[in-house]
């Protein structure tokens, strides 16, 4: 029961018109069909989403505020959008419960193909299936500006497209200059330091 | 961390595996999660009234009462509920800063019960949300100067009417006069003659009648200067006495000599001492007579014998930068006002306002709605500048007189409750202010302890794992700058840093694989020079995390108590350094850092 949003002409009127949408989930035996959480957990999970995001969606500036609040020292609004963009699977500019859900369900309980898909989902920005330098350097730059100004050692402004390069050589098989999804998880399969630390969030809930 | 936020660490760790494939470096091990505990329901038992919640609710704030295993002490074993025997209508607004994160003060409720509820569930006042908080400092203000006037109440009273000096007994029958016959006997002597020598300066001055061989008017107190004089003395004296009777009596009697009313009694009786010492000489007679103005301050002598006075004696002094403003604003208007008038009136004839300061008066009596009509301005400028004047006069008096009024009115009414109490006090047993006190350290105490809670710990990790990723760490900003500065040094010595990058051993990464064995590390003693900056540093993430916590945090200080000590080596010679870098495995060239630290983790 998804209810509509109308077309706001003007920003200000916006915020008035999104704190009257509201948005129940489904139910929680269709949920827990779609997910690998048990009753509780996916209880307690609701609780946590609906004390934070009473109207039952989240948008993406509460999204940014929310995230930006575990990375005071740096600037986590960039890489905020691209997860925002990771959840948001059926791109309506909210994130609704379940979406927020689903994602969890992978990230902590899928396998390590399903975690490997979904990221490269997110590094994935115009989901083409394909990563291209330019979208791979965007995820990098967002990912050091979360560490912010004060650093040890300092961030160079090569940084970045340095770490981009060491990616690509790693990743990008046939040299084509983009990553496709075989390349990608057939990569990471073989190195041992990734394929240890997608188990390391196992039990977070 | 806040309550709500706080709920969504679990999203932002499981978001982190979207860093592991670009990671450059292995990742550190999450914290062990002791407490698998399901969440379940808690039942609060508050003096009957149960109040039920989440347990992790209450454990979000792991530094108060109910967050911590300090509630298994009031766990209720036959009910199987958690029993306290407290307020349950304060309880509620505590239980609601648990499930909202906002504190909230109801009005209605008296502000020290308020307090003991907080002190005794350990949560501190301050982070009382916006909407309720100046309502609540307002109380707490109104209250302290309660319980101050108390305890001077108490300084007062509590010295036992035995066992007391002479002086003693003196300077408290001075204080209070109703403690002993005599003193009140004393009390309304010296008011009585206050009285006789005001009405003897006041009379004195009337005309009396004409000298059967003069056509003038004398006053009375020429006419029976003998008589006024001998009044006069008999005042002074009895003033002189007491005077000298309260200064030998004083406790500390430099205080004293300081204190108004002693410089009142100085100046009320000076006069007439001087007056004595010089004789009948015209030159100092003039001045002598200025002395005698003097006189008029044995009315102030009145204020120990009127509470209402010392109020409003009290009351101009809370309000001195009221009334300083007052003053200030007038002063400015005045003398714009004066000038503009001045200006105004050059051209009319015949002008009473030949000078600037000569307008003042006029612009004094106008805004004070007086109207003398000595200076009236004839031009219509003037005209239309002294009305002007007279309107704005109105308006800047009214601005700063409601707040002396409500002023006067707080403190009258403070001393009618001391009045009160005073009396009652005789009656009912008080508590004393230590116990008050008391809990407050207490709940201070309670609140300065600081145990890790899981989620710090999962937070820590979560940041530790974005450091991994970049091959950064996080500082703090003075490291930051030191470390800067350390860089530009090195740079100096240009090419020996460039071999040192360029060196297939990569350094950088010694820490990660070298704490975990733990091997012993033997500086290498020769190369002094180069161990230039031995730094110990309390190891920056921790600190810098603090930090990061202090501003998420609005309840609780977070104190780390542990500092992590890392001696961190700055190793300009790579020959050196590989030698000791015993174990030979193979790096990976990192081109980063050339630090070499041992971590004491």
């Amino acid at each position: 029961n998804h209810a509509l949003m109308g077309s706001y002409e003007n920003s200000s009127d916006s915020d008035l018109e999104l704190s009257t949408v509201r948005h129940q989930p489904e139910g929680l035996d269709q949920l827990q069909a779609q997910t690998k959480f048990t009753r509780k957990e996916l209880q307690s999970l609701y609780r946590g989403f609906k004390n934070e995001c009473p109207s039952g969606l989240v948008d993406e500036e509460t999204f940014k505020s929310i995230y930006s609040q575990f990375f005071p020292q740096g600037d986590a609004t960039t890489y905020a959008h691209f997860l925002f963009n990771a959840f948001d699977m059926d791109r309506n500019g909210s994130i609704r419960f379940e979406d927020f859900v689903i994602g969890l369900s992978v990230l902590l309980r899928g396998s390590v193909t399903e975690k490997l898909n979904w990221a490269f989902n997110l590094y994935d920005i115009n989901k083409d299936g394909y990563i291209t330098k330019e979208e791979m350097l965007a995820i990098m730059k967002s990912i050091y500006d979360m560490m912010g100004r004060y650093t040890y050692p300092c961030v160079r402004d090569e940084a970045p497209s340095e770490h981009v390069d060491k990616f690509f050589q790693k990743m990008d098989r046939n040299r084509d200059g983009v990553v496709t999804i075989e390349e990608f998880i057939e990569t990471c399969q073989k190195d041992e330091n990734i394929m240890n630390s997608m188990q390391l969030f196992e039990n977070v809930i | 961390m806040a309550a709500g936020v706080a709920a969504w660490l679990p999203f932002a760790r499981a978001a982190a595996i979207g860093w592991m494939p670009v990671a450059s470096t292995p990742m550190p091990m999450p914290p062990q999660d002791k407490r698998k505990a399901q969440d379940g329901l808690i039942i609060l038992n508050v003096s009957g009234t149960k109040f039920q919640t989440w347990r992790t609710t209450l454990e979000r704030y792991p530094d108060t009462l109910l967050g911590s295993t300090e509630r298994d002490f009031f766990f209720h074993e036959e009910t199987n509920e958690y029993f306290f025997d407290r307020d349950p209508d304060i309880f509620r607004h505590i239980l609601n800063f648990y499930r909202t994160g906002k504190l909230h003060y109801p009005r209605q409720e008296c502000i020290s019960a308020y307090d003991e509820e907080l002190a005794f569930f350990g949560i501190i006042p301050e982070i009382i949300g916006d909407c309720c908080y100046e309502e609540y400092k307002d109380r707490r203000r109104e209250n302290a100067e309660r319980l101050q006037d108390d305890e001077e109440m108490d300084m007062n009273n509590d010295v036992t009417p035995v066992n007391l000096t002479f002086r003693e007994y003196l300077w408290r029958a001075f204080e209070n006069p109703h403690t002993s016959t005599l003193a009140l006997v004393f009390y309304y002597v010296t008011g009585f003659f206050i009285a006789i020598s005001v009405m003897a300066n006041v009379v004195e001055t009337v005309p009396c009648g004409s000298l059967p061989n003069r056509s003038k008017e004398i006053s009375c107190g020429d006419r029976y200067a003998l008589a006024f004089f001998c009044l006069d003395t008999a005042c002074v004296m009895i003033f002189t006495v007491e005077y000298l009777l309260r200064l030998i009596a004083a406790p500390s009697r430099y205080k004293f000599m300081k204190s108004v009313m002693s410089v009142i009694d100085v100046v009320a009786i000076m006069p007439y001492y001087i007056g004595l010492v010089m004789t009948d000489n015209d030159q100092v007679s003039g001045a002598f007579v200025t002395l005698r103005v003097f006189r008029v301050f044995r009315i102030f002598k009145f204020s120990r014998h009127s509470a209402g006075l010392r109020i409003l004696g009290y009351t101009l002094k809370s309000c001195a930068s009221e009334l300083g403003f007052l003053l200030f604003s007038l002063t400015m208007a005045i003398i714009i006002f004066a000038t503009v008038m001045f200006y105004a009136e050059k051209g009319s004839t015949a002008s009473k306002f030949t000078s600037i300061p000569a307008a003042f008066w006029y612009t004094i009596v106008t805004m004070t709605t007086l109207g003398y009509g000595d200076m009236v301005p004839k031009t219509i400028v003037g005209k239309v500048f002294g009305s002007i004047c007279s309107l704005s006069g109105v308006l800047v008096i009214a601005l700063p007189v409601p707040v002396i009024v409500s002023n006067f009115s707080r403190i009258y009414h403070q001393s009618q409750r001391a009045e009160k109490r005073r009396a009652q006090r005789v009656l009912a047993p008080r508590l004393p202010p230590s116990f008050a006190t008391a809990s407050k350290e207490a709940g201070q105490a309670l609140v300065g302890k600081a145990p890790s809670p899981p989620f710090e710990s999962q937070h820590h990790h979560l940041l530790h794992c974005l450091e991994k990723t970049t091959n950064h760490e996080f500082v703090d900003e003075q490291t930051f700058q030191a470390n800067c500065m350390e860089v530009s040094v090195m740079n100096k010595s240009g090419s020996r840093t460039s071999s040192v990058s360029s060196s297939p051993h990569g350094l950088g990464s010694c820490c990660s694989r070298r704490h975990r064995k733990k091997s012993s590390f033997s500086l290498p003693s020769t190369n002094n020079q180069e161990l230039s900056t031995i730094q110990i540093r309390e190891r920056p993430v921790a600190n810098s995390r603090a930090s990061l916590n202090a501003k998420l945090d609005e309840t609780v200080p977070l104190k780390c108590d542990e500092p992590y000590i890392t001696p961190s080596m700055v190793s300009l010679s790579a020959p050196v350094v590989t030698s000791s870098d015993g174990d030979g495995s193979t790096t990976t060239a990192y081109s980063q850092s050339n630090i070499v630290r041992v971590s004491a983790l």
